[in-house]
């Protein structure tokens, strides 16, 4: 079997595999994409380039003509900027939450930070 | 191009300004209220840590104000665990408590069975003697730290 | 690769057709819409990438979030066609940062590995399987069965390679980068790319030839 043809089975069963994924996992992924798509539009908007589908839908359809149009820049870009913090605040900002599952879940803080306990897990002499 | 930069600009000063307002979470972020200030419904729940509570940095004050409004949303079982570790939790160093966190992660991202597992096990590891126990430390204290298969 | 499949795409509930030519001269720098389409295509192949270079659910999604906000920091300006390559070589750098930032993994990771299925259960036959999905397979239960059991070694397979191999070899054959772009995702000469394309699939094929697949 030449190194190509084993290549290409490999991808189609890779690919197959995709098919798999749990939705926890497709949720956040999709949850990412959007903001990093809300994050490109921004920067998009700070560079001036090119724009097209959802943003310039926004704007033109509310039938600001260009002049009038830059003065909602910096709203648009409070609005976004808005969002990416809400979202990173979602995201990244609940230890609170953590600490109370953590905390009020089933096993106790040992669990976590007996050395012990690892060292039994791993030796192979448990079993 | 000067309505791009005020836009820029008008951004940069909003999360400047948004992000460390949000940072504590608390009512108010720049003073925590010491143990006397604190309403009878928060001093019921914190009462473990009433010792210790004045002398706490202001960013654990605001952390444990948030848990206690999350708090009426455990069950009651949760409620009692949760209260019985307050002191325990406390009382760990910020390393500690991290890789408390990082673990508990893991752990919750389990499949359910296996969680179940790694429950069962710390019950059989629990009922281990104390001796057998400062032993399996001392092995663990002994091995060198996992080696990285990480590329270079 | 998605790249400019989306240009002249109709924008569903509008109508209106998102082709960057015709918005302005500036025309195949990538759109939003272009990106968000890139970033649906490729994001569940990355999370596995991550996955296969990282083992763990969460650091993995957390390296491909990662990645796509740095694309979309970086991309304004590039043209469409560029967004792939672009991503590999950001996803790769983001992976590594990961590594350096992860110097001693957790043992917590070992233990948990030790509560993982075990490999092989020996009620299930392994020397029939075989490689090839689609042809003549006829997606019952066994099938099934079967297919996921073959999708898991040959993760364990890539999993065990060294970190720069696997790279090669999925940037290579499964992203379906060529030999020049592997290279220029990877940031290493063409010659190691086709260095560790060889003996990466070398060893899959030993490791599945091992567990009774033949490749």
């Amino acid at each position: 079997m030449n190194e190509r043809d084993l290549g290409a089975k490999l991808k189609r069963n890779l690919d197959a595999s995709l098919e798999n994924l749990p939705p926890r996992v497709l949720d956040r992924l999709r949850t990412a994409r959007e903001t990093a798509v809300e994050r490109a539009r921004q920067t998009q908007g700070a560079h001036g380039f090119v724009r097209s589908g959802s943003s310039t839908r926004f704007l033109g359809d509310h039938g600001f003509v260009p002049g009038v149009r830059r003065y909602w820049m910096p709203v648009v870009a409070l609005v976004v900027g808005l969002a990416i913090v809400g979202y990173w605040h979602a995201a990244t900002g609940q230890p609170e939450t953590e600490d109370l599952e953590l905390l009020a879940g089933e096993l106790p803080l040992n669990a976590y930070l007996d050395r012990g306990f690892d060292q039994w897990l791993t030796s192979p002499s448990r079993r | 191009m000067a309505h791009l930069s005020l836009a820029t600009l008008t951004l940069a000063s909003l999360l400047a300004f948004v992000s460390p307002a949000n940072a504590g979470d608390g009512p108010a972020p720049s003073a925590p209220p010491a143990w006397a200030d604190l309403k009878p419904h928060q001093k019921a729940i914190l009462a473990p840590l009433e010792a210790d509570w004045n002398n706490m940095e202001p960013e654990r004050r605001d952390r444990w104000i948030a848990l206690v409004k999350r708090y009426p949303s455990l069950s009651k079982e949760q409620q009692e665990r949760f209260q019985s570790r307050m002191r325990h939790w406390s009382a760990l160093t910020p390393q500690e408590r991290t890789e408390a966190r990082e673990r508990w992660k893991k752990m919750k991202d389990l499949p359910p069975d296996k969680r179940q597992e790694l429950m069962q096990k710390w019950l059989e590891y629990d009922q281990l003697r104390e001796e057998h126990k400062d032993k399996l430390r001392e092995e663990h204290k002994g091995k060198a730290p996992a080696p990285e298969s990480a590329p270079k | 690769m998605s790249g400019n499949a989306t240009v002249g795409a109709t924008i569903p509930e509008t109508g209106l057709t998102a082709s960057t030519d015709s918005f302005t001269g500036e025309c195949n720098l990538a759109t939003e819409q272009e990106i968000a389409d890139f970033l649906a295509e490729v994001e569940r192949r990355a999370f596995k990438q991550a996955m296969f270079a990282v083992r763990d659910e969460h650091s993995a999604l957390d390296v491909v979030q990662d990645a796509m906000l740095k694309l979309a920091d970086r991309y304004a300006g590039k043209p469409a066609a560029e967004l792939p390559l672009l991503f590999q070589r950001i996803l790769q750098n983001t992976i590594r940062d990961y590594y350096r930032r992860q110097k001693v993994r957790s043992l917590w990771t070992t233990l948990l590995s030790a509560l993982a299925p075990a490999e092989d259960p020996d009620a299930d036959p392994l020397d029939h399987m075989r490689l090839d999905v689609g042809a003549n397979r006829d997606g019952g239960p066994a099938d099934l069965a079967e297919r996921a059991q073959v999708a898991r070694l040959i993760g364990q397979a890539i999993e065990k390679l060294p970190g720069r191999q696997r790279e090669a070899f999925i940037l290579r054959y499964w992203e379906e980068l060529d030999v020049a772009e592997t290279a220029a995702a990877m940031g290493c000469s063409q010659g190691s790319v086709k260095t560790h394309c060889s003996r990466a699939t070398h060893s899959i094929a030993t490791f599945l030839r091992e567990k009774g697949i033949e490749p």
